[in-house]
């Protein structure tokens, strides 16, 4: 099974491999800044499932888990 | 529509909480609020360019209830600079990115210029997460507009511990590069004289993508990492460096536990300082009210213009303006949340629950406003990407509970609590507002299966900004603003009403006024909800505006603008009785059934009006035809449900 940065724990890194999902979500996280190659840190979680923020190009942004789920690592 | 114009026009564009309002701000000399939550501005805005030196002019445009819509005015022969929305690309995936592209490509449709492209653009680019916003630059660059890059936040880079060389950015990109500082518009003048020298005679001919593939994305995006490392100007660029984890008040903040806590907090905070800290206030406007009754009545004589004057005009303004202290707290703080950067974590604490009745993270702040008012709350719904959660979004914002309902919050708790309560009285106003999100997420859930438009795939993403200190000045001014404002609408409409309805009462003769014959024919339609014909009466009446409810008791029951405004009213509540009957009209059964009612009903023409911009005629009058019968239903429900279990 491929990981993703949902995956992560906090405060841990990865590098991204892959953005997955429906293009115009992809597409989207993809102009936020997760690109294959880029360095992404989660640093919180929402309570209950809810969304994550991670670090990545020096911006914090939160994703809602399933959309996180689409960045593969 | 405009006419056209021969000005010239230079654009502001940038990522979300960029600096873009601080800019236009100085460049104009006008004193928009700025807000620190990503998509704050989601109209235009259009300002003339202010010479420098030239003393800022202090034109207040704060948005709310009573700007719906502006149309950009153009003189000729001018620099016109135009602020637009927030966009992270220049391929639009929501209506304010839209509005924002818009502004480059069809500006003829917006501001009736008669060509199509801005003469220039102005990209703001943050210092703190440059190879986040330099792709945006790079696309605009390669469609070919002259562009400036104006560098902010550069002091909050600084404290992460580097330092932007502009010149070696200028380089890089190809276009000039201006450092300036958005509060304290350090800079502005090099960027003023930048502007002058590039602005061209007639707008370059552009082409802009309708879209990106993956491979163009990324390769911005190397291109951009590379840009930034080669312009910082101490410390070697790690993008690892740059991720340096939490802050500390985000350690708390966005903590699962802690995080959640610290939201309700915030929130009960918010709707219990409405009423708790406004309250000293209110006495002070209360007594001035009293006051002025007074000395009218000394002055005028017995007679119909006292009449008019104390009872219909001063007694019907002073019963609603009591409550101004409280939405001016409402405003003040609800700019303090806006300016610090706290909603953005908000919006990304309840899109779980948002989720799950259908809503998105992003529907939060829209949802918030609507506390405030519905008007600019619809329009910060353009920020939801998705239409199926934006139309939910704009179905439920009517049913958040506005600042136009505090008066009649307070005339209607005043009476269920005893004055010598202040904590139940908090409590009860805390209350309501729960009460109303309950309501809201209940129609939401029923409308979701309603309404025929598939989910899209646009998730939930918000950039969650740094934490800024609110700006004391800032927040007072914005908030100070609104108050006016309001107090300028508002006064109007129930002057206007408080002289109709003394007019209506007092003629042809004070025992048979039109307003009993119009109150027999709608007493059947109002009997079912345990109340009167001159309730009923007040409740149409409200459609002119919800505060105006308040202003017409005070006139119909003739309340002597003595002493105490409310105490007034409330002993005049007390002592109504249904025609020819002892049966009292106002029990705690029948209040509770009015809050019911004004807690529904959508009874504000403007928000149909903006419902019908932003979805259609059939959504606007749907909603407000639903809103109204489903309130009259539930009122009933909750009148007649309480009399059966014995209250009275
Ligand atoms: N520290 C710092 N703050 C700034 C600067 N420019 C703007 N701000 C603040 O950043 C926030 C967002 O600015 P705003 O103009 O509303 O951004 P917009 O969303 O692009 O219109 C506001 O709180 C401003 O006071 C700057 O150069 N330095």
């Amino acid at each position: 099974m491929d990981r993703n940065i949902s995956q992560l724990g906090n405060g841990q890194e990865a590098s991204i491999r892959r953005v997955g999902g429906h293009s115009s979500l992809s597409q989207r996280l993809q102009e936020l800044g997760f690109t294959p190659g880029a360095t992404v840190r989660l640093v919180a979680k929402a309570a209950f499932g809810g969304a994550m923020a991670f670090q990545v190009r020096g911006s914090t942004i939160a994703l809602r888990r399933a959309d996180a789920a689409c960045v593969e690592i | 529509m405009a006419e056209p114009t021969s000005a010239r026009i230079v654009v502001l564009l940038g990522a979300p909480n960029a600096g873009k309002t601080s800019l236009y701000n100085h460049l104009t000399g006008s004193r928009f609020k700025t807000v620190n939550y990503p998509g704050a501005t989601v109209e235009y805005s259009v300002g003339k360019l202010r010479a420098a030196g030239e003393a800022a002019h202090v034109s207040a445009k704060t948005q709310d209830c009573h700007t719906p819509e502006q149309k950009p005015s153009i003189e000729p022969g001018t620099v016109q600079i135009m602020d637009t929305p927030g966009i992270v690309s220049i391929v639009p995936r929501s209506q304010d990115e839209q509005v924002a592209l818009s502004a480059l490509t069809s500006l003829d449709t917006v501001v009736g210029t008669p060509h199509k492209s801005p003469h220039l653009l102005v990209v703001l680019l943050d210092a703190t997460q440059p190879a986040r916003h330099l792709p945006l630059v790079r696309e605009v660059v390669k469609a070919g507009f002259p562009t400036i890059v104006a560098l902010t936040m550069n002091d909050l880079a600084r404290k992460k511990g580097w330092d932007l060389d502009s010149n070696k950015l200028s380089e890089l990109i190809g276009v000039p590069v201006v450092e300036i500082d958005g509060r304290s518009g350090i800079g502005v003048s090099d960027l003023v004289s930048g502007i002058e020298s590039l602005l061209p005679e007639s707008p370059a001919p552009v082409s802009v993508p309708t879209s990106l593939t993956d491979t163009q994305i990324q390769d911005n995006f190397r291109w951009a990492d590379d840009v930034a490392a080669r312009a910082i100007r101490n410390g070697s660029y790690r993008p690892a460096s740059l991720n340096p984890g939490l802050g500390r008040l985000d350690r708390v903040a966005l903590h699962p536990v802690m995080g959640l806590v610290l939201f309700v907090a915030v929130m009960t905070g918010l709707f219990w300082s409405v009423f708790s800290a406004a309250a000293p206030l209110m006495d002070l406007v209360e007594g001035l009210f009293g006051w002025l009754g007074e000395w009218a009545g000394g002055h005028l004589g017995d007679g119909l213009l006292k009449g008019l004057v104390v009872d219909g005009m001063i007694s019907g303004a002073g019963a609603v303006f009591v409550f101004v202290p409280q939405i001016a707290v409402l405003f003040l703080v609800m700019g303090l949340l806006e300016d610090s950067g706290y909603l953005a974590r908000g919006s990304m604490i309840v899109d779980r629950f948002l989720v799950s009745i259908g809503l998105n993270g992003k529907s939060f702040v829209p949802l918030l406003s609507g506390a405030a008012c519905a008007i600019p709350a619809a329009m910060a719904a353009r920020t939801i990407p998705g239409k199926r959660e934006r139309y939910l979004t704009l179905l439920v914002i009517p049913l958040m509970s506005c600042s136009a309902r505090l008066p009649v919050w307070g005339l209607l708790l005043g009476f269920l609590v005893p004055p010598d309560k202040p904590l139940v009285g908090g409590l009860a106003l805390t209350g309501i507002y729960l009460l109303s999100i309950v309501f809201a997420s209940a129609v939401a859930v029923v409308g979701g299966k309603i309404l025929k438009i598939e989910p899209s795939h646009t998730g939930f993403q918000v950039e969650l900004p740094l934490w800024r200190p609110p700006t004391f000045r800032t927040v007072v001014v914005a908030a100070w603003d609104r108050t006016i404002s309001y107090v300028q609408r508002a006064g109007l409409v129930i002057l206007a009403i408080s002289i109709a309805f003394w007019a209506l009462m007092n003629f042809p003769s004070p025992d048979d006024s039109a307003m009993t014959m119009l109150g027999k024919v709608i007493a059947p339609l109002i009997a079912p909800m345990g109340l009167d014909w001159k309730v009923g009466v007040a409740l149409i009446a409200a459609f002119a505006a919800r505060e105006v409810f308040v202003s017409a008791l005070a006139v119909i029951y003739a309340v002597e603008g003595a002493e105490e405004a409310t105490e007034g009213l409330l002993a005049a509540m007390r002592g109504a009785t249904f025609e020819g009957t002892s049966q009292l009209v106002f029990t705690p059964a029948s209040v509770a059934g009015l809050i019911v009612f004004f807690l529904i009903a959508l009874q504000c023409l403007t928000t149909v009006a903006v419902m019908r911009r932003e979805v259609s005629t059939r959504f606007a009058l749907g909603q407000m035809a639903a809103f109204v019968v489903l309130a009259w239903i539930l009122a009933t429900v909750t009148v007649q449900g309480l009399r059966l279990v014995g209250v009275p």
